[in-house]
């Protein structure tokens, strides 16, 4: 029985081995063809790929600018930033002008007087003789 | 041949890379990996087809089917999850068993035009060793799809039984009992041309 299937083994081997040999290989024009067919899927990819950034980008800029939207939007719309223009653009004119027409009280308050009447002179009072322990 | 690894230059740096890392490359549009690529894969494919199918321009169609749909799904490989061999060998039976369930509606394919005979020495054993050829392409036709499959893959492509397995989606198992049952209806098609065939 294992001799039987030895010897049919061996036969078939003759058969594969033949089989081998004889590989059925592709001609150059069929070889040509498929190169082309692989550079040209390649370049689809890559079509594909480009086409993606920018569907990608397009989509990031909505993005941004739908956050924006939202941004003023929440503030109110159109009539809470003219108020808001408004307020900022007066707090600019208020540092730059000169103040004028207010009494001088309240000018002193704003831009102060003059340093002497706020100097004191505490040295007379503290200056501390060491020389000797003794207060001068 | 004309489409050897090495008709774009000589050995180069990509000769050594396997088929997945090729594949990434492709995907990544390096134009020498598409090149390798295919000048590695066709001949193995076109021969695996022919096995299957025993005719040639059906062979050629279902390889560059089988390439097409390689490059499609490139960009999604998965590195480590299969082999692209072992991928294109199941889409290229899935391929192959379509045609001949095609062929059983609509009839066998013209026959092929004999390739001339060259008259050079040795040519009497060449003549032998293609009527033996021809002989186990005859005998693989009739055999069930999944034994001629098994069996082209276990002992023409020389693939271990795992990896047959693998390509088959089936058990080691299943795989050993297919080659098993095959190779008795072979050499039962085969055993009277024994003479004829020049093996006694």
């Amino acid at each position: 029985m294992a001799h039987r299937d030895n010897e049919t083994d061996r036969t078939l081997e003759a058969f594969f081995s033949a089989a081998r040999e004889t590989r059925a290989e592709p001609s150059a024009e069929f070889m040509a063809r498929m190169m082309s067919d692989a550079l040209a899927a390649q370049a689809g990819i890559k079509a594909e790929d480009s086409a993606e950034d920018r569907t990608v980008r397009s989509a990031s800029t909505s993005k941004f600018g739908l956050r924006l939207g939202g941004l003023f939007a929440a503030l109110g719309g159109w009539p809470a930033m003219t108020g808001l223009t408004t307020a900022a653009l007066t707090g600019i004119w208020l540092g730059f002008s000169p103040v004028t027409g207010v009494s001088d009280t309240l000018a002193s308050l704003v831009i102060g007087e003059s340093d002497s009447s706020y100097v004191i002179d505490y040295g007379a009072e503290y200056t501390i003789a060491l020389y000797d322990g003794e207060s001068e | 041949m004309p489409f050897d690894q090495d008709a774009h230059g000589g050995a180069g740096a990509l000769d050594e890379a396997s088929d997945e890392a090729l594949l990434v490359l492709f995907a990544n549009g390096d134009a020498e990996a598409a090149r390798d690529l295919t000048a590695r894969l066709v001949p193995v494919i076109m021969a695996h087809a022919y096995r299957l199918l025993g005719n040639r321009a059906e062979a050629e169609d279902v390889t560059q089917e089988a390439l097409m749909r390689l490059w499609k799904i490139a960009p999604d490989w998965r590195q480590g999850e299969a082999k692209v061999t072992t991928w294109l060998y199941r889409v290229t039976a899935n391929l192959a068993t379509d045609r001949l369930r095609g062929r059983k509606r609509s009839g066998p394919p013209l026959d092929e035009v004999a390739e001339p005979v060259d008259a050079t020495p040795g040519m009497e054993a060449r003549l032998q060793t293609r009527a033996r050829a021809e002989a186990l392409q005859g005998a693989l036709g009739d055999l069930p799809e999944r034994q001629r499959q098994a069996v082209v893959l276990r002992h023409i492509e020389g693939l271990a039984n795992p990896e047959i397995a693998a390509i088959m989606e089936i058990s080691t198992e299943a795989v050993e009992s297919l080659i098993a049952r095959g190779k008795r209806a072979l050499s039962q098609a085969l055993g009277g041309r024994r003479d004829e065939l020049g093996l006694d």
